[in-house]
């Protein structure tokens, strides 16, 4: 009881404090959920590479009561492909995001999952929907030619919850509440070939 | 200069009002942004921030405007009580029915927003999606059944041959899609009718997890592109050895009319589904656009209220100040005319009146200015006046004095200011006469002139007084104008060259025959005396004696003239008048006439400035002229002298008084006793009391004299005191 109160408390005062929320960049969600990239790894095939990743996605509970009403959620890997310069800031060679957009099937009682390149999946449960979600196989992410010096390039990967998807009613309670704030840190690894 | 800038921002109407609109603006995209959700994304934070920053920018101004006012309060500035009443007022009235509509406003979209949803609706949703489900239920479990059938006969084939196999099963089955997956779930081979198909349909890991532990699948699936489709995955009985646990999968399509009903039923359950989760994040929204147009309406409101009622208060805090302005003198404030209205009418008014105020100040005070001058003028010219100028109103009160009168009246002026004339005889007992004449002479009303002789400090003053009754603008007032002047010098000068000049030609004309008539008498009595007989000689005798005594006679008479006329330089020195007495009554004391002399001298007798040898002959001629008088009548002739100082206001001096007991003045000469050749005795020059008079005023004292009522005549005279001798007695 004293808990919730506490827990109410927290989220009315952060509603209060409306501006200063909204002007945080990185806000440090002290919630059990998130998302994580566990791993994260490149290769060259055929003259693309392709990226293979795993993402542990840990679902709030305002956004799983969303999911299953019937919300769909989209979550954004962003994927940089960067290289580093001692002189100046990393310069950026090429930018991705791809977007997956989660969703639960009343009349199947499944979950799907789609790719912003239009792939669809069906799960039977959400935590093997999650799991899906967590596994990019062979994204393509950039052409061997772009790149013209491929030796220190790394490869930069951030996924999270993208707010400005959800239905607009949403959208403010998902600014203002913790529970939307999804987001992993930025994953670093070496572009290989 | 920055600070200006802001403080022109904060306070100036036309930044509120553009903030406002803007506000205003983006409420309204932001509230259209809640209704498409496809359109407005990043705006939308961008709006709400920027309404934010703009609400915040309202606070800070009506903060700043607050503060501005508090000061104004403090420092007690006028306007900044009707000010903040004003203020009041206005809040009061914006906030009030804001604050209702807010709060109908929110009540009615919470109810609004209710009413959309309807538990029977909801139940309907749940029922028909059950039923869906309920009707492809027992579809499946047939699929199910034949499917197994149809692994049975796959159980044998290799994967090589399967693949002819499933394409017979595919079609007897009706299914759209059949796949073989072996015994690691990769697919073995796959049948879908015409189309080659390169990457069949994979479910779901947990599927093939499920048929390893022997339970079969059946269920439907969202297929991408294709929709809803039948998955039915079963076990293929293991016949040989070395194949693993392999798994058949077929797809059935539902018919295009029950896929159409089912996506519709999915369709609206899940809309359904997500309005209602929606609604509180919908409320809210809503909510919170609501709240920011209150709070954009009641900023822009005590915004409004502030500019109004400083633009309301600032003429009449003007009027105020500039009202404060005149009644401290300053006429020279002139106030910004505020607008065309009645506020402006006011001050118009009020620039009008101090403009005239100030024109009849200016006036009057130029006008003063000319008067002080003139009087200055008139001050100036009074006070280089040798004559004295007094004038005195109706009620004889002293109204002007200049210094000369001061001067020739020996008194200060000043004290007696708007007094009556009469306090200057009662504090100035020698200005009596003076006092006397002017009084009697202003019963006239009418111009006058009278010589005043007056007896004071400094001696003996005779004054020519002239009093003209004021005419022109001043008669009315009754003021009388009174001019005198000090003429003594001039009347003794005056009189001593006429007495002079007499004295002169009698000395010339009679004197000088005089001498050839003695010697002629002289002559005739000593050529014929002895040559005739002895009664012609005692008649010639008799004759020339007569002539030459006469002649005699005269030539002393002739000599006492030119000794007045004389008037040798007076040598003054401070003498003791009582040892003057003593010495000159020492020459009368031993003569046999039977003369007693009374003396009473003051025995505190202060030094008179003065000549000795004149008072002498004073002394000489007083005590002559008494003895001569009673010669004639008393067998006791008697001489009382007496001396005393006395003091009269400030004025003091020594008076001597000479009584004798004879036969007094005779009425008829009482008048003109010190004239010369007046005289009661027969025989006399008549020049005896005449010099006295000219000894005593050349001294600046006064003689006069008169009868004693028990008989016998008195003269008194007076002599000022030597002015440092009462410090020299000290």
């Amino acid at each position: 009881m004293h808990e919730m109160e506490s827990k109410h408390l927290h989220i009315f005062s952060r509603q209060i404090v409306l501006l200063a929320l909204l002007l945080m960049l990185s806000p440090v969600s002290t919630h059990a959920a998130g998302v994580t990239i566990e791993k994260a790894s490149t290769r060259l095939q055929n003259s693309v590479y392709q990226l293979n990743a795993n993402i542990n996605y840990e679902l709030s509970d305002e956004v799983l009561e969303a999911l299953n009403n019937g919300i769909a959620v989209t979550m954004q890997v962003t994927i940089k492909i960067e290289q580093p310069r001692s002189y100046l800031w990393d310069q950026l060679i090429a930018e991705k995001s791809q977007r997956y957009e989660l969703k639960y099937h009343a009349l199947s009682g499944q979950y799907l999952v789609k790719t912003s390149a239009g792939e669809q999946r069906s799960y039977l449960s959400l935590a093997s929907a999650l799991r899906g979600l967590g596994q990019i196989r062979a994204l393509p992410i950039l052409e061997q030619a772009q790149l013209k010096d491929p030796q220190d390039a790394m490869v930069r990967i951030k996924t999270e919850l993208d707010t400005n998807a959800l239905p607009a009613p949403l959208r403010p309670v998902a600014w203002l509440s913790s529970q939307w704030k999804l987001s992993s840190d930025w994953y670093l690894c070496p572009l290989r070939y | 200069m920055s600070l200006t800038i802001l403080k022109r921002l904060t306070s100036g109407p036309l930044s509120a009002a553009v903030l406002s609109v803007l506000l205003l603006l983006s409420l309204y995209i932001m509230s259209g942004a809640t209704e498409d959700s496809a359109s407005f994304n990043r705006q939308y934070v961008l709006l709400l921030i920027s309404i934010l920053v703009g609400l915040a920018m309202l606070v800070a101004m009506i903060a700043a405007n607050v503060f501005r006012l508090y000061k104004r309060y403090k420092s007690g500035e006028p306007g900044s009580l009707l000010t903040s009443r004003l203020l009041v007022v206005f809040v009061i009235i914006a906030v009030i029915p804001v604050s209702i509509v807010y709060y109908f406003s929110v009540d009615f979209l919470h109810r609004g927003i209710d009413s959309w949803f309807d538990v029977r609706i909801e139940k309907a949703l749940d029922d028909s999606l059950e039923l869906s489900r309920s009707t492809l239920d027992s579809r499946l479990r047939d699929l199910l059944r034949s499917t197994e059938q149809l692994a049975v006969e796959v159980a044998d084939e290799s994967e090589a041959s399967a693949i002819l196999r499933l394409d017979d099963l595919r079609v007897r089955s009706g299914a759209s899609e059949m796949t073989l997956f072996d015994g690691n779930s990769i697919v073995a081979s796959s049948s879908a009718g015409d189309k080659i198909v390169i990457n069949p349909n994979r479910p779901d890991e947990a599927i093939f997890s499920d048929i390893s532990r022997g339970r079969n699948y059946a269920g439907l699936d969202a297929i991408a592109d294709v929709g809803l489709q039948i998955r039915i995955m079963v076990r293929v009985p293991l016949i040989r050895a070395g194949l693993g646990v392999r798994s058949l999968q077929a797809l059935y399509p539902v018919t295009a009319r029950q896929k159409e009903l089912a996506d519709s039923v999915q369709e609206t359950f899940s809309t359904y589904n997500e309005l209602v989760y929606l609604r509180s994040p919908l409320k809210y929204s809503f909510t919170l656009i609501l709240t920011l147009a209150l709070l954009l309406s009641i900023l822009s409101a005590v915004w409004a209220a502030f500019y109004t009622a400083r633009k309301l208060v600032s003429p009449i805090s003007d009027l105020a100040k500039g009202t404060a302005a005149v009644a401290s003198g300053d006429y020279s404030k002139r106030l910004p005319l505020p607008a065309n209205d009645e506020l402006g009418f006011l001050v118009q008014s009020f620039n009008q009146m101090t403009r005239r105020i100030e024109r009849a100040r200016n006036d009057a005070e130029l006008s003063r200015h000319q008067v002080d001058e003139q009087q200055a003028y008139q001050a100036c010219v009074l006070s280089n006046l040798s004559s004295g100028v007094i004038t005195l109103d109706a009620d004889r009160c002293l109204q002007t004095f200049n210094e000369a009168a001061s001067g020739i009246l020996s008194v200060d002026l000043e004290p007696l200011y708007g007094k009556s004339i009469k306090e200057l005889a009662t504090l100035h007992s020698s200005l009596g006469r003076f006092v006397e004449v002017v009084w009697e002479q202003l019963d006239k009303h009418e111009q006058w002139r009278e010589e005043i002789t007056l007896f004071g400090a400094s001696g003996r003053q005779i004054l020519v007084c002239r009093g003209v009754p004021m005419t022109g603008a001043l008669e009315a007032s009754g003021d009388t104008l009174i001019v005198f002047e000090d003429v003594t010098t001039l009347v003794q000068a005056q009189r001593n060259a006429a007495w002079g000049e007499v004295a002169r030609r009698l000395a010339h004309e009679i004197k000088n025959p005089l001498t050839p008539i003695q010697l002629s008498a002289e002559r005739l009595r000593h050529k014929y005396l002895d040559t005739m007989d002895e009664e012609s000689s005692q008649v010639l005798d008799k004759s020339t004696h007569t002539i030459v005594q006469q002649v005699e006679a005269m030539k002393e008479m002739v000599n006492a003239f030119s000794e007045y006329a004389r008037a040798p330089q007076i040598k003054l020195e401070a003498l003791n008048l009582n040892t003057l007495i003593d010495e000159v009554l020492d020459l009368y004391r031993d003569e046999e006439t039977g003369l007693s002399i009374k003396l009473s001298l003051d025995p505190v007798m202060p030094h008179v400035e003065a000549d000795e040898g004149r008072l002498r002959q004073l002394l000489h001629n007083l005590i002559k002229n008494a003895i001569e008088a009673m010669q004639e009548q008393t067998s006791h002739p008697e001489i009382s002298i007496r001396t005393l100082c006395m003091q009269e206001s400030k004025c003091r001096y020594v008076e001597l008084r000479i009584d004798d007991n004879g036969p007094g003045w005779s009425c008829d000469v009482q008048s003109e006793l010190f004239e010369p050749y007046v005289t009661s005795k027969q025989g006399g020059t008549g020049l005896g009391l005449a010099i006295v008079k000219k000894i005593v005023e050349e001294h600046g004292g006064m003689v006069t004299a008169e009868d004693r009522p028990e008989g016998g005549a008195r003269v008194l005279i007076r002599l000022p005191v030597l002015h440092s001798d009462g410090q020299e007695e000290a």
